[in-house]
């Protein structure tokens, strides 16, 4: 897909969002309303500007890089694996897991760099934020941080 | 000044020098990892010094505030994630140099800047604090109106390559700057029923999902990628930047450093809106405007002199009005009361030898600073020789942790990843995310001034220009407003002939 549809379809989006937000602006108590009703017609005015470049544009066209679905897809369940595992697990028990699983799969390192590394980075997490700075981690089953 | 004497003595004191290189690490470190603010820096501090004579905590409050506003540039530089928001604009040119091999000079010139701004203002706040705390006074709603306006209008310089998109970032952030319960009123607004939302957006999540949670996805996701667009280059590591670099930007970070003290004094400015309006101006006056937010080294020159020129500032109302500037300052008294001592016109003489000591501790710390920063950073920009899949990870950890830390709340997290996701695709389809990260900042501020303008004239915009401060911000805007319009018009009118 081109840069150009891309935009269209962002303005189209985003333009509705903003006329549904000075609707809801124009509605609300008050004054409360004026800043979130500046902002929507701001918006319109930029989606309607960026759409009709899009008609007159000859350069800048070109399409983003392709996105490589099977690496942001991994990325992806790594991420969100942290996510859960954080607050069901334990902070480090995620970070450790996380680390391992996206330097095997997306780094593509070796067993004992992918752990080695691993460990240590977690290691130095726990102790700067847990111990040195007292800062609190989220804790799961595994509790101790 | 008859403490002045005494004060420095009680500088050099052995006791003092090491709670100040304490301080400055301690500073550097946290202001370098996303997520831990200034403010955290110096909250996290304040414990630790319960048992301290009050000399000696001043001194590592200062020291830490002041070197965590430098540490932010480290991250900002190489890796692309302001370690705190008063460092986003340096991403703007600090992450292209890096990624050209130069992070060596970008981050020299960051510390020069940050050494030269900080010094500035520390001279600013010992020397002229009081007169310019009563011009601060002055100002009044309508004025901080016209400061977020003129703050807003950096955006065009921020995104002049795509001036429409900018746009529309920047409303998108202004409506998500309206989130929350409203001030005046208590209605929610776009709240969805999510009570972690009354408050509005938190900053730091959206700031460190736009940058770094981007980055990190930027850095994983391409097989092979890294910082440095070419990994055979060889890498730019001296411990002090070119003297012709220096010197080209020594205006800029003299004109950076003056705006930077000024913006700090103002109650509530903050440093982001410091360096963004620096960034601009630099931007404004250069002979290679078109060279900025692609590895300009007067651009980082511009960010990190003003935002350190900010620190001293920002002591000037708390220290002598007991008006907290921003978070850290407000913090800072708290800080100062738990010694005994009252922020306001008596620190300047019931307390006036400690005062003192606090102000010349700021000036042997940015010093200290400058020493830590020069030696590390050929250290430093090895960071950008890893491999990306190997660093995304961590700077993707980072930023998880450190939201985290903001407020313990894991909605925060989520909020981070979900603006990394918009990050990441807003880069690919070249949406600039500095805009919607400035709008965010200077929303509330223009809302609530512009409220509260309103209400007090009775809904007349005459309030604007009738008087003399604000009259002078009104030429300020349109002047910002017509400068790059006129720039074009000469630039083409120069071509043509």
């Amino acid at each position: 897909m081109t840069l150009k549809w891309i935009d269209r379809g962002v303005a189209l989006l985003l333009g509705l969002g903003c006329t549904m937000i000075v609707a809801t602006g124009l509605m609300m108590r008050g004054d409360a309303g004026v800043i979130p009703a500046i902002a929507g017609s701001l918006g319109i005015f930029a989606c309607l500007g960026v759409g009709i470049t899009t008609c007159k544009r000859a350069g800048d066209d070109a399409p983003p890089t392709p996105l490589p679905i099977y690496r942001f897809s991994i990325w992806g369940l790594c991420v969100l694996g942290l996510m859960v595992l954080m607050v069901s697990v334990g902070t480090i028990v995620a970070l450790l897991l996380f680390l391992l699983a996206s330097l095997r799969l997306l780094a593509g390192l070796g067993w004992r760099q992918a752990i080695s590394i691993a460990v240590v980075f977690t290691a130095l997490i726990y102790l700067v934020f847990a111990q040195l700075l007292g800062v609190p981690l989220p804790t799961g089953q595994l509790s101790f941080t | 000044m008859d403490a002045l004497l005494p004060a420095l003595g009680n500088v050099f004191l052995p006791a003092a020098l090491l709670t100040l290189l304490v301080g400055t690490l301690a500073g550097v470190v946290i202001g370098s990892l996303p997520g831990l603010s200034s403010t955290m820096g110096v909250a996290l501090c304040i414990p630790i010094t319960f048992n301290m004579p009050p000399d000696l905590a001043l001194i590592l409050l200062g020291a830490v505030y002041v070197s965590s506003v430098y540490g932010g540039s480290v991250a900002a530089i190489l890796l692309r994630t302001p370690g705190t928001d008063a460092s986003i604009a340096t991403t703007f040119d600090g992450y292209p140099l890096a990624a050209a091999g130069r992070g060596g000079e970008a981050l020299g010139i960051a510390t020069i800047a940050s050494l030269i701004g900080g010094i500035f203002s520390v001279i600013v706040l010992l020397v002229i604090a009081p007169p310019l705390s009563t011009i601060a006074l002055a100002f009044g709603p309508q004025e901080y109106t016209l400061l977020a306006i003129f703050g807003l209008v950096t955006i065009i310089g921020v995104a002049s390559e795509r001036p429409l998109k900018g746009m529309l970032t920047a409303a998108m952030g202004l409506v998500l700057a309206c989130v929350g319960l409203d001030a005046f009123t208590g209605i929610q607004r776009f709240t969805f029923g999510q009570s972690e939302l009354f408050d509005g957006v938190p900053l730091l999540p959206a700031l460190i999902g736009l940058f770094s949670v981007s980055q990190a996805f930027n850095l994983s996701i391409p097989a092979g990628g890294g910082i440095l667009n070419d990994q055979s280059q060889p890498l730019q590591g001296r411990r002090l930047p070119p003297w012709q670099s220096i010197r080209r930007c020594f205006r800029t970070i003299m004109r950076s450093s003056v705006i930077g003290s000024i913006i700090g004094i103002l109650p509530g400015a903050g440093t982001s809106i410091a360096s963004f309006i620096s960034y601009n101006e630099a931007r404004r006056h250069s002979a290679t405007p078109e060279r900025f937010g692609k590895g300009e080294i007067e651009g980082v020159a511009a960010s990190e002199s003003a935002n350190n020129a900010v620190t001293g500032g920002t002591l000037i109302p708390t220290l002598t009005l007991g008006i907290p500037g921003n978070a850290v300052t407000a913090v800072f008294v708290g800080g100062l009361t738990i010694h005994g001592m009252i922020p306001g016109p008596s620190l300047f003489t019931d307390h006036a030898e400690t005062t003192y000591t606090l102000i010349l501790s700021l000036l042997l710390a940015n010093l200290l600073f400058a020493a830590l920063g020069l030696w590390l950073c050929r250290y430093l920009i090895v960071i950008t020789r890893v491999p990306g899949p190997v660093l995304g990870p961590m700077i993707l950890i980072f930023s998880v942790i450190g939201t985290y830390a903001l407020r313990n709340e894991i909605f925060d997290v989520w909020l981070t990843i979900a603006f990394g996701v918009i990050g990441y695709f807003m880069e690919r389809w070249r949406y600039p995310a500095a805009p919607l990260v400035i709008a965010l900042i200077l929303g509330p501020i223009l809302e609530v001034n512009f409220r509260r303008s309103m209400q007090i004239s009775h809904w007349d915009l005459s309030t604007f220009f009738t008087r003399p401060l604000s009259l002078a911000l009104c030429l300020l805007v349109i002047v910002a407003l017509a400068y790059p319009l006129w720039s074009r018009w000469r630039r083409r009118k120069t071509a043509l002939n």
